[in-house]
């Protein structure tokens, strides 16, 4: 549920007691206004039925008689097997909704059947709503369940079958579990792989992402003893935790040279100030940052020009992931 | 284009003083009133000087019926927290109906002891409270969901939020009146318009502090806020706001109606679906400068945007400019209201350089804005509501913004 547990549970009791507070004032109204509705005034708008049936009038069709009903009121903004638009697609889509185009249809994603003859006496057709008669909507309803292969097309659908129309989504609906994403834990993670120096070059936000897929939000490149010198020691990369472009030149790739040995990728609280991280790493010797301040972006380094400057040695750019990693 | 062109890009001018006393110099010599004519006389009721021009963002371009689409609030070009009624965003699904207030009621029944037809002037006689509070269509920002999208501006990305201060009769009272059982859980809230949208609403929430309104900013609704009647549940996902209300109905269960289980539900990458995620949770955004804004140089800018919450009340509103490498604390606009917009300011000087401008809000239960890309490693790229991550504007070195969450 959207409120915690414990919260809701004392909302809950609060208005237990409420209720206890009220339910004397309640056998006489406080303030006196409103009227009780008329027998048919409440029958006209008490319209909702429940997932067990509640509130479905006596009637029943088949999904051959509903054909016709779908045809002359549905089928231009449905299509004519309720797949083809151009509004909502009504059937198919079944076991698409983990892949990266699922389809929400009345067979994949509708828990209830009754929601289904719900909506459309209340709300279809959408220019016309509440011109379908009973018979209709039993028909349509029929129709759909068959387009979606749910039901037969002679299975007769009525106030006492549609309640037990099993749908295939019927258990894909979870309660809210948010807040779903928090702080995550101040923990430093760190993992190192070795630079495979034949395949010296690569994206540098691709080897962090080989390394902690795009949780990476800093990489260290190691320089070898020999080549260091007081300026060059190791390169910190930090990565935009929102977009995780590099933050040195984003758009051009970062070239990793053979000069580097070793690689750390950190992982560790999300967004955390790039001082925070440098400690974290072993206090790097960070070549750039702390010569800038204020509000200016910490890309554009002339030492990172001259790390990615690897001279000969290099091979091309070869945009793949080195396979060490 | 036509919103673009009708952006208000004055603010910049006025940050540079010599710059904009040139302006005004200027103007004053070509167009400035002439002091010998009289103005324009009283008037019944009051629009806006024809030189303002920022308008809702409806979206043509869509096989979608206008009277099932939305609009969206030109956020770049408001001020304050307060969302003038006729630029309050709009959401509908069956158009929007015209109700004559003298035969609307609002009828409660169901688990109660006695069922009660309220007429707008019943409603009017009751006590009433007024209460300032956003509304944010739970598809706000959606666009953004599969990693950033192409869309241009604010209002575009965001605008299907505003705040307005609502004036009703709080639910608890009306159910009160009606002997409401104790043990009834949720309630359905109907609407009169032609889809008659309906949501089931937990029973908490209705006690706590939900209300029945007719007035907003002043006056009674605007049509397509809902008038006469709409119900307000500060915090809640906008849908669930239901509008033209005519009938509540007190139940042991959630209807499961069409709105609650095939959309507005939150489809994650196992093929699952979160239903009843009613909360809108902390967000913030940067509105100027923003994208299609360009900024003129280096110097001093004054950064502001909305920050709001549907769990409490705004705690912090953080500004970064370089992609969330580092946070500066913003100033936020007094009195910070529960479940309401909450104004932020924060000056920046920009050196000229591209920036990755964003702002992130952390609530008073504890929960900041996450990044955009952590929620999708949650929640994938399919479940279409309910984004409230991270928005970044990217300034190029020429000091044009665009969307910036796209890496």
């Amino acid at each position: 549920m959207a409120i915690g547990r414990r919260r809701l549970a004392s909302i809950a009791f609060a208005g237990i007691v409420a209720f206890g507070a009220v339910q004397l004032p309640a056998q006489s109204p406080s303030f006196g206004v409103g009227r009780a509705p008329k027998p048919e005034e409440l029958q006209a708008i008490d319209i909702d039925i429940a997932p067990d049936g509640r509130g479905l009038p006596p009637g029943g069709s088949t999904a051959a008689a509903g054909k016709d009903v779908y045809t002359r009121r549905c089928e231009t903004c449905h299509g004519p097997t309720g797949k083809e638009g151009p509004q909502d697609v009504l059937a198919g889509g079944q076991g698409s909704l983990a892949t990266s185009r699922p389809q929400k249809t009345i067979g994949s994603y509708w828990p209830y059947a009754t929601t289904l003859w719900d909506y459309i006496r209340r709300a279809m057709p959408f220019d016309h709503p509440g011109t379908l008669t009973t018979g209709e909507i039993y028909g349509a309803t029929a129709y759909l369940l068959f387009l979606n292969g749910i039901v037969g097309e002679r299975d007769v659908v009525d106030e006492t079958t549609l309640p037990r129309v099993a749908m295939p989504n019927r258990n894909g609906f979870v309660p809210d579990p948010r807040p779903d994403i928090g702080r995550p834990a101040p923990a430093v993670c760190e993992r190192r792989a070795a630079l495979d120096s034949s395949r010296a070059r690569a994206s540098a936000s691709l080897v962090a992402a080989a390394m902690f897929g795009s949780m990476a939000t800093s990489l260290m490149i190691e320089v070898p003893m020999r080549m260091r010198s007081p300026s060059l020691s190791r390169i910190f990369l930090t990565f935009s935790p929102l977009t995780k472009v590099p933050l040195v030149d984003a758009r051009s790739w970062m070239t990793i040279c053979p000069l580097c040995v070793e690689m750390r990728a950190c992982l560790r609280e999300t967004m955390s100030s790039t001082r925070t991280m440098s400690r974290s790493l072993d206090r790097p010797i960070t070549i750039s940052r702390s010569m800038r301040s204020g509000n200016s972006p910490p890309w554009y380094f002339p030492e990172m020009k001259r790390s990615a400057n690897c001279g000969a040695g290099c091979g091309s750019l070869t945009g793949k992931v080195p396979t060490a990693f | 284009m036509s919103t673009d062109s009708s952006r208000s890009r004055r603010w910049f001018l006025g940050l540079g003083a010599a710059w904009s006393a040139a302006v005004v110099a200027c103007r004053s010599r070509v167009a400035g009133p002439d002091p010998s004519l009289l103005g324009a006389a009283v008037s019944p009721y009051g629009s806006r000087s024809r030189f303002e021009k920022a308008v809702r963002h409806v979206n043509q371009n869509t096989k979608v019926p206008l009277q099932e689409a939305s609009s969206r609030t030109p956020l770049h070009d408001t001020y304050g927290i307060i969302t003038p009624s006729s630029l309050h965003f709009e959401r509908h699904h069956g158009g929007v109906p015209e109700i004559d207030p003298a035969t609307h009621t609002l009828t409660i029944h169901g688990l109660v002891e006695r069922p009660l037809v309220f007429t707008m002037a019943d409603l009017k006689a009751l006590p009433s409270v007024s209460r300032i509070h956003f509304l944010e269509c739970s598809g706000n920002s959606g666009g953004e969901w599969r990693g950033g999208s192409g869309e241009t501006d604010v209002q575009r990305i965001h605008g299907l939020t505003s705040c307005s201060e609502w004036t009703g009769v709080p639910v608890s009272t009306l159910l009160r009146e009606c002997g409401a059982h104790a043990d009834a859980a949720w309630v359905l809230a109907e609407g009169a318009d032609a889809c008659k949208l309906d949501r089931s609403i937990p029973m908490a929430k209705m006690l706590d502090d939900a209300m029945v309104v007719y007035g907003q900013n002043g006056e009674p609704l605007r049509p397509e806020q809902g008038y006469p009647l709409r119900l307000l549940l500060p915090g809640f996902e906008g849908n669930a706001n239901v509008k033209w209300l005519r009938r509540l109905k007190v139940m042991n269960q959630p209807a499961m109606s069409r709105e609650e289980t095939s959309k507005y539900t939150d489809l994650m990458p196992d093929g699952t679906a979160r239903q009843f995620t009613f909360d809108l949770e902390a967000k913030s955004i940067i509105t100027r400068p923003s994208a299609g804004d360009t900024l003129r140089g280096a110097g001093l800018y004054q950064v502001t945007g909305i920050a709001w919450t549907g769990r409490g009340s705004v705690a912090r509103v953080e500004v970064t400019t370089d992609g969330g490498a580092t946070w500066t604390e913003a100033e936020l606009q007094t009195p910070v209201l529960r479940r309401a917009h909450t104004r932020f300011h924060w000056p920046w000087t920009w050196d000229g350089r591209e920036a990755l401008l964003a702002s992130r809000c952390t609530d008073d239960t504890g929960y900041t804005q996450p990044p955009l890309n952590d929620l999708i490693k949650i929640r994938g790229t399919n479940s279409q509501y309910h984004n409230n991550g991270i928005q970044t504007w990217k300034v190029a070195a020429n000091g044009t913004i665009t969307n910036g969450n796209r890496a």
